[in-house]
C-alpha cells in the first residue's frame, strides 16, 4: 500500500485512520507525544496507522489529507492538572503561541490542519489528544508522573479509536 | 523623511525560535541597530555526554525536526572519523540521496511558507491558498516528495532509523527507488511552477548589496552538499572538516545567548547562495539553466537571493538525486557492503555536512570503550548571526528614508531569507478553550 492509498488521495476514498504523535524527546515531558505513539506501533492490532512524527511538525501535510480520522497526540498547556489527557478538535482552541506562526521547525500544527482544511483535503474527523506536562525542560526522559500513565494514555487512545470509527 | 525611528520586532515572525530586531534613530543618526538572539541555551551537546557512540546519531537526530538529516550524517561521519572507519562508496552514495530528500523538503517549506508571503504582500500563506493556488499544491507536492524521499532511504520522513554509524540498518529495496524515481521526476513540473513564480516576483526582492565572505563546502568538479573540504570565497585555502574551528572561531555577542562566528571578516555567510558562490559552476544542467532563468550568478552579494539559491538547489537535488538512482540501480544494490563492523577506541573525530540553510559542524571525544567524553556542535544559524548584524548596519543607512513600515518589513525579509533555525527545539501546544 502506497502513502497515496492510505491517505485516499489517489482513489478519492477517505484513508485509514492514522494516529500521529509530535514532540521533542529532548525536552522533557514535550516528547510524551513522540513516546505514546512509538508505544501505540507496537499495538498489532491497532485499526490505524501510527507515525511518530517529532519535531518534523510539517510532515502532517504529507500524512494527514483524506484522511477519515485523525488522532493528533502532543503535549499541551491546557490550564489542566500535570498528567491530565484531553481531546479537543481545533476549533475549541485559540494558540497562545500566534508569535510562532509558520515557524517550520517548531511547526503550528494548527496552522498546519487550517492549511489541509483550506485545500479542502482535511481528514474528515480530526482530534488532539492534549497531554497537560509537568515539566519541560531540556532533558531526556518524561517526568515519573508521565512516564507512568503512558499506558494509561495508551488504552485511551484505543478507546478513543474505537468510539470515533463505530460512531461513524 | 521620517525624524524618528522606532522598530522593535520581539519574536520575528516566519522564522523558526526567538529573534528581535531593534532599530532606533532620530533625525537621520542611527542610535540603536540590533539583531538580537534572546532564545535560552539547549546545551545539546551535554545531552550525549556519556552515552555511548550507538545513541549518538539517535539523540542528535532530534535537535530538529527540519535538520535532522543533517545532524545524523554530521554525526555519523564524526564517530566514524573518531574510530578510523571507511564506508563503502555506495553506502555514501545512499547517504547523500536521503540528504538531497531534506534539502528539497527544507527549501520548498521555505520558499512557500515563509518567503511567498512576503513577495506576495500577506502575512501567512493561508491567503494564497486562494490567490495562487497551482503555487501552493506545487509547493505541497515538492514538499511530500522531499518527506516520501527521506521516508524511502532513513525509514522515516523526519528523524532517520536507518543511518546508523557503519552504514545502514536496512538498504531500500529496487522497487522502492524505482518509485521514488518516479516521484522525483513527477516534483520536477512542480519546481518549475515554482521557479516560473520566484521568477515573476524577484524584483520585488529587495535591491541590496554588500561584499561577503561566503563559506561552504567545496569539491572539485562537485555542487557538493556531503563531502569536501571547508572553502570561502575570501581564499583559495581550503581548511578539512577536523579543522572546523579555526574556520567558525566562535565568540560571544552582548546582545545574543547565541555564539557568533567570524573567519576572514567580521562575518561569514552559510546557506544556499555561499553554496552557490562557491560551487555554483558545477550545477546539473537543468539547475543551471533554472540559475539563468533566474538572473543567479557567482559573485551575488544580496543576501535577499538565498532563496533563489535555494530554488535553483531544489532542482539540484532531484536532478542529481535521479541521476543517483539511476546509478544504484545499474549497479544494484550491494547488501553486502550495508554495514562495516565497529570497533570503538579512545578518539576524536569531526565531520561537516551541508545543512540546508549552512554548513554544519560536528566533533565527538570517546573513551577506549567508546562512550562520549566531550561534543561540540556548530550550526549554521549561528554562523550567520554576525553576518545578519553586519547586513543591518548596511542596509539601514540606506532606507533609513522610507516609511517605518517598509524598514520594518525589509529587516524581517533580510532575517527570514536567512531561514535562520534558531532554537531547533520545542514546539509544544500552548491553547486556551475557546
Amino acid at each position: 500500500m502506497t502513502p497515496a492509498d492510505k491517505t485516499g488521495e489517489d482513489t478519492g476514498k477517505p484513508g485509514r485512520p492514522v494516529v500521529v504523535g509530535v514532540g521533542n524527546l529532548l525536552m522533557g515531558d514535550e516528547g510524551v507525544g513522540v513516546r505514546l505513539a512509538q508505544l501505540l506501533q507496537g499495538y498489532e492490532s491497532l485499526p490505524a496507522d501510527v507515525y511518530e512524527l517529532g519535531t518534523g511538525v510539517s510532515g502532517l501535510m504529507s500524512i494527514l489529507p483524506n484522511r477519515r480520522l485523525a488522532l493528533i497526540l502532543d503535549c499541551a498547556y491546557m490550564g489542566e492538572p500535570p498528567g491530565s489527557l484531553v481531546w479537543f478538535t481545533p476549533k475549541q482552541v485559540r494558540d497562545r503561541k500566534e508569535q510562532l506562526r509558520w515557524s517550520l521547525h517548531h511547526g503550528s500544527i494548527l496552522e498546519s490542519l487550517e492549511l489541509i482544511q483550506r485545500l479542502g483535503c482535511a481528514p474528515r474527523r480530526l482530534l488532539i489528544g492534549g497531554i497537560q506536562p509537568l515539566n519541560v525542560k531540556p532533558g531526556l526522559g518524561l517526568s515519573p508522573l508521565l512516564e507512568r500513565k503512558l499506558e494509561e494514555y495508551a488504552r485511551l487512545v484505543v478507546e478513543k479509536l474505537a468510539s470515533e470509527e463505530g460512531s461513524r | 523623511m521620517a525624524e524618528t525611528v522606532n522598530i522593535q520586532v520581539d519574536h520575528i515572525t516566519r522564522v523558526e525560535g526567538h529573534g528581535n530586531i531593534v532599530l532606533r534613530a532620530r533625525d537621520g543618526h542611527i542610535e540603536k541597530l540590533e539583531w538580537q538572539v534572546p532564545e535560552a541555551p539547549r546545551f545539546f551537546e551535554a545531552m550525549v555526554k556519556g552515552r555511548s557512540w550507538q545513541d549518538i546519531q539517535t539523540v542528535v537526530s532530534r535537535i530538529c525536526g527540519i535538520c535532522s538529516v543533517s545532524h545524523s550524517l554530521a554525526a555519523l561521519k564524526a564517530v566514524e572519523a573518531a574510530f578510523g572507519m571507511e564506508i563503502p562508496p555506495q553506502m555514501q552514495r545512499l547517504r547523500l540521496l536521503c540528504h538531497y530528500g531534506e534539502q528539497l523538503e527544507s527549501h520548498s517549506l521555505h520558499l512557500g511558507y515563509l518567503v511567498a508571503p512576503d513577495l506576495l504582500g500577506q502575512k501567512s500563506v493561508l491567503p494564497l491558498i486562494e490567490s495562487h493556488p497551482d503555487l501552493v499544491r506545487a509547493v505541497m507536492k515538492a514538499h511530500s516528495t522531499g518527506n516520501r524521499w527521506m521516508e524511502v532511504i532513513g525509514g522515516r520522513m523526519t528523524h532517520p532509523v536507518r543511518l546508523k554509524v557503519g552504514g545502514f540498518t536496512k538498504l531500500p529495496t529496487e522497487e522502492e527507488l524505482v518509485s521514488l524515481r518516479t516521484l522525483l521526476e513527477e516534483c520536477l513540473p512542480a519546481l518549475e511552477v515554482m521557479a516560473d513564480a520566484l521568477h515573476d516576483l524577484a524584483d520585488r526582492l529587495p535591491d541590496f548589496r554588500r561584499e561577503t565572505e561566503y563559506v561552504a563546502l567545496v569539491r572539485p568538479g562537485e555542487y557538493t552538499f556531503y563531502e569536501g573540504h571547508i572553502g570561502s570565497t575570501d581564499t583559495e585555502e581550503t581548511v578539512p572538516p577536523a579543522q572546523f574551528e579555526k574556520v567558525a572561531n566562535e565568540y560571544v555577542s552582548p546582545q545574543s545567548t547565541a555564539k557568533w562566528a567570524r573567519w576572514h571578516r567580521e562575518s561569514y555567510m552559510v546557506g544556499a547562495l555561499a553554496r552557490f558562490n562557491l560551487n555554483g559552476e558545477y550545477l546539473l544542467p537543468r539547475a543551471a539553466a533554472t540559475a539563468s532563468k533566474l538572473g543567479l550568478e557567482k559573485g551575488n552579494c544580496n543576501p535577499y537571493w538565498n532563496n533563489i539559491a535555494q530554488m535553483v538547489e531544489c532542482v539540484q537535488v532531484v536532478e542529481d538525486g535521479i541521476r543517483l538512482i539511476d546509478a544504484l540501480l545499474e549497479e544494484g544494490l550491494d547488501e553486502q557492503s550495508r554495514t562495516v563492523p565497529v570497533t570503538p577506541r579512545d578518539g576524536e573525530g569531526a565531520a561537516a555536512v551541508e545543512a540546508p540553510r549552512g554548513i554544519l559542524f560536528h566533533r565527538y571525544r570517546f573513551d577506549s570503550r567508546g562512550f562520549c567524553i566531550g561534543a561540540n556542535m556548530c550550526i549554521p544559524t549561528n554562523q550567520n548571526h554576525a553576518n545578519i548584524q553586519k547586513d543591518f548596519e548596511k542596509l539601514v543607512p540606506e532606507i533609513l528614508d522610507r516609511d517605518q513600515e517598509e524598514i520594518r518589513l525589509m529587516l524581517e525579509m533580510l532575517v527570514r531569507a536567512y531561514d535562520p533555525c534558531i532554537s531547533c527545539s520545542t514546539h509544544y501546544l500552548d491553547v486556551t478553550f475557546v
